[in-house]
């Protein structure tokens, strides 16, 4: 069969993935860019006859330039040249677009205009008219809402009659004489060669001597931009007629969100709000999966296998896929968060807001938000610092993360408070997330010197008109980056929770006699000078890195002992599933009215007695100690796993020791303070 | 002779027209790829809350830009 290769090209922020999206259906794949943390969209599908490899490439102004997008999106056209561009533009911006637009005619090959968001043009007086559009260029255009799918069909059925454009820039006759003297293959190659040294389009010596001449005149690289600007307005002015609306709706939204006094209120209380979403929103899953890992266990403890063996798959497997389950609930939803931050434009506001304040960290305003979303949790935090363009930055903000208190570690906060500082427990707790932003920071101040530096570091920056994200999109999408960190991290997690499970069961006996107890007293002796005495105590730490959810289980169990799973029949278990089911889905909608309520500390679900065995085991010097410990020591296993992926083997494990020696440092410290206090 | 206004120094909601864009190569070809050139009206809508950077509107095209790089576009004097 016939292949059509086609590619998505146009600026950020014009619609080019709602548009694959409205026409992929089901066909989606996301990956990666080689080599690259950028996004690769790509979807096939069969069109008469055809088969249809479609490719979404990365937002780009120009096909000039350094940054990763601009040179993902140029090799690509020049190394595997695709059948058919696909050149998505912004109808309510057509002027800055038809830029692009103009130097992609420029490649000679057969090309699509799609003119996305009409709609909003619409709505700000713009009214673009395609055909007129059309016979100016002489490529199809289409017409199109890609977030309702309005005309993605159209676009669909002009793939095979993709036409390369007619018109061309004039340039000024000394470019043109150069142009024709090199007789490259297609006038943009020529005008590369003798405008700049793009890797893969290494230019001619007569490319460079041509060049020289051009420079004594014009640097070569501005006279081909203002040509192309120049012709794009008069082409804009020829297609496009508006009326004036007055203040546009972005700019009511602006006068609020970046206000003098109230822009700042606005954004915290927008990140507080996204906060206890996660919160309400992923509590009643985890606890039905925590009655489906129960049921899951009894049908297991009821089959009658040998003791150990039965031990092995209730504790380890099924605990281990808990574990990794458990995190699900949490990171979906904060991905959500994210995809829709990024998509509305807010993102770009908070950027705007913070400029200022993260400048004395040298970092971009924006790396806020992977610094703050780390309170949630640390690992999609980690992922989202590729909002950041900036290799270096994203790599300071991903070891600043960990610092940062996750939810999971406000349980063992929630328990030791509650027993050794009844009365101050919020400001404890406080005094703690504070801690850890502050040495994260720290962090990020500190590794400056040692962390690769982009040379392009401008702080020009779009501000995007405000737009409802499309709800398939952001789902998709969520959902997508959630299945990733569940190949990434299951696989350490389990490995990890298995190695727990077996050192608890060597030798047979005792627990006080096993191979866990024995590491956990050895942990006592570079822990003592913490306070920190009980090997019960030091052992949690263990599991602890696997994931900090089960230090509280880890800790029931150490002191308690282990429950004793009941075995369940299978008709038995299924009624708990479906009751579990209910009340999750039940208390997911009761949680829609809580959304306005007031957050507040979540309470302490510790086994009762437990609170008891953890006074006798420590003081409250100790206790602090520990949490501080527990706050920095290390990043969790899934969070290292995040780390590894986006920058390599050398970087978690400077993460992983680094936090170890500050952890280590805090909570001597903080015992030594406590008891001169 | 008189030297021109920067757009650092414009004041809120007033409009210029950009007369050339210094400083380096990758700063000017970044305005340029956001169609920023020479001859573009520009108007400064806003700034941030904790006074840097600014939000200037080119067109229809909101930009944010630090007012030191802003003080590298050169406007015309009227």
């Amino acid at each position: 069969m016939k292949v059509l290769r086609v590619a998505t090209v146009g600026n950020p922020n014009v619609g080019k993935s709602s548009l694959i999206n409205a026409i992929a259906g089901s066909n989606l794949q996301v990956g990666n860019w080689p080599g690259t943390t950028v996004d690769r969209l790509s979807i096939s599908f069969e069109l008469a006859g055809v088969h249809v490899d479609w490719v979404d490439l990365p937002g780009t102004y120009s096909l000039a330039g350094a940054a990763s997008e601009e040179s993902i999106t140029r090799r690509e056209l020049l190394e595997s040249p695709p059948d058919v561009i696909v050149n998505v533009v912004d109808a309510g911006n057509l002027e800055r677009n038809l830029g692009l637009t103009l130097e992609l005619s420029e490649l000679g090959l057969p090309m699509v205009v799609v003119l996305n968001l009409v709609d909003e043009a619409r709505a700000h007086g713009i009214e673009v008219d395609p055909r007129k559009l059309s016979d100016c260029m002489g490529v199809e255009v289409v017409a199109t809402v890609a977030s309702t799918g309005e005309g993605c069909d159209q676009v669909k059925q002009s793939l095979t009659r993709a036409t390369p454009a007619r018109l061309l820039v004039e340039y000024p006759d000394n470019l043109r004489a150069a142009l024709a003297e090199l007789g490259e293959s297609s006038p943009w190659r020529g005008l590369t060669m003798l405008s700049e040294e793009v890797p893969g389009l290494p230019a001619s010596e007569r490319a460079r001597q041509l060049r020289a001449q051009l420079e004594l005149a014009q640097d070569p690289f501005l006279s081909i931009a203002e040509a192309r600007l120049k012709m794009a307005r008069h082409l804009t002015s020829d297609v496009e007629s508006r009326v004036d609306q007055g203040v546009s709706r972005s700019e009511k939204i602006d006068r609020l969100l970046l206000h003098p006094w109230l822009g700042l209120p606005c954004f915290l209380l927008g990140m507080l709000g996204v906060f206890r979403f996660t919160y309400l929103f992923s509590a009643p899953w985890i606890e039905f999966l925590d009655v489906l890992k129960g049921v899951l266990g009894g049908w297991v403890a009821s089959l009658n296998f040998p003791p150990l063996l039965q031990s092995f798959l209730v504790s380890g497997v099924i605990g281990g896929a808990g574990t990794v389950a458990a995190f699900s609930p949490v990171l979906f939803l904060l991905y959500l968060a994210m995809a829709f931050l990024e998509a509305s434009g807010l993102l770009a506001r908070t950027t705007f807001l913070f400029d200022q304040v993260m400048k004395w960290v040298g970092l971009p305003g924006r790396s806020l938000i992977p610094l703050l979303l780390g309170f949630g949790c640390n690992v999609p935090a980690v992922y989202s610092t590729r909002i950041l363009p900036n290799l270096g930055d994203r790599l300071r903000v991903s070891l600043a993360i960990p610092f940062t208190a996750c939810s999971a570690r406000l349980t063992v906060f929630v328990l030791f408070t509650a027993v050794f500082f009844p009365k101050n427990a919020p400001y404890v707790v406080l005094g703690l997330y504070l801690l850890g932003l502050l040495l994260g920071l720290g962090t990020a101040i500190l590794t400056r010197r040692y962390v690769p530096q982009d040379s392009d570091r401008t702080g020009i920056m779009e501000l995007p008109p405000y737009r409802f994200p499309s709800w398939k999109a952001t789902v998709r999408q969520a959902w997508l980056r959630t299945r990733s960190f569940l190949k990434d991290a299951a696989g350490p997690i389990l490995g990890a929770v298995l190695l727990v499970w077996f050192l608890h069961q060597v030798p047979s006996g005792k627990p006080e006699n096993s191979l866990y107890a024995g590491v956990s007293r050895a942990l006592t002796v570079p822990l003592g000078p913490l306070g920190i005495h009980d090997w019960r105590l030091a052992g949690a730490l263990m599991p602890g890195f696997i994931a900090k959810e089960v230090v509280v289980g880890t800790l029931g169990v150490s002191f308690l002992g282990e429950d004793v799973i009941q075995p369940c029949g299978l008709v038995d278990g299924a009624q708990q599933i479906a009751v579990g089911l209910g009340m999750a889905l039940k208390n997911t909608l009761l949680a829609v009215p809580q959304m306005l309520g007031a957050p507040e500390l979540p309470g302490d679900e510790s086994p009762s007695g437990l609170s008891a065995a953890i006074a006798r085991a420590c003081d409250s010097a100790g206790a602090l100690a520990y949490m501080v410990f527990l706050l920095l020591y290390t990043p969790c296993v899934a969070t290292v796993a995040a780390l590894r992926s986006e920058f390599g083997n050398r970087w978690a494990l400077f993460s992983v020791f680094w936090q170890m020696g500050v952890a280590w440092l805090a909570g001597w410290l903080t015992f030594l303070a406590m008891n001169h206090a | 002779m008189e030297t021109n206004r920067t757009l650092a120094q414009l004041p809120l909601n007033h409009t210029a027209v950009v007369e050339s864009i210094n400083g380096p190569q990758p700063f000017v070809r970044r305005l340029l790829s956001l169609g920023v050139s020479p001859g573009c009206q520009v108007r400064v809508v806003r700034q941030a809350p904790l006074g840097d950077p600014l939000q200037v509107e080119i067109g229809r095209l909101q930009l944010a830009i630090r007012r030191l790089e802003a003080g590298q576009v050169l406007l015309q004097t009227q």
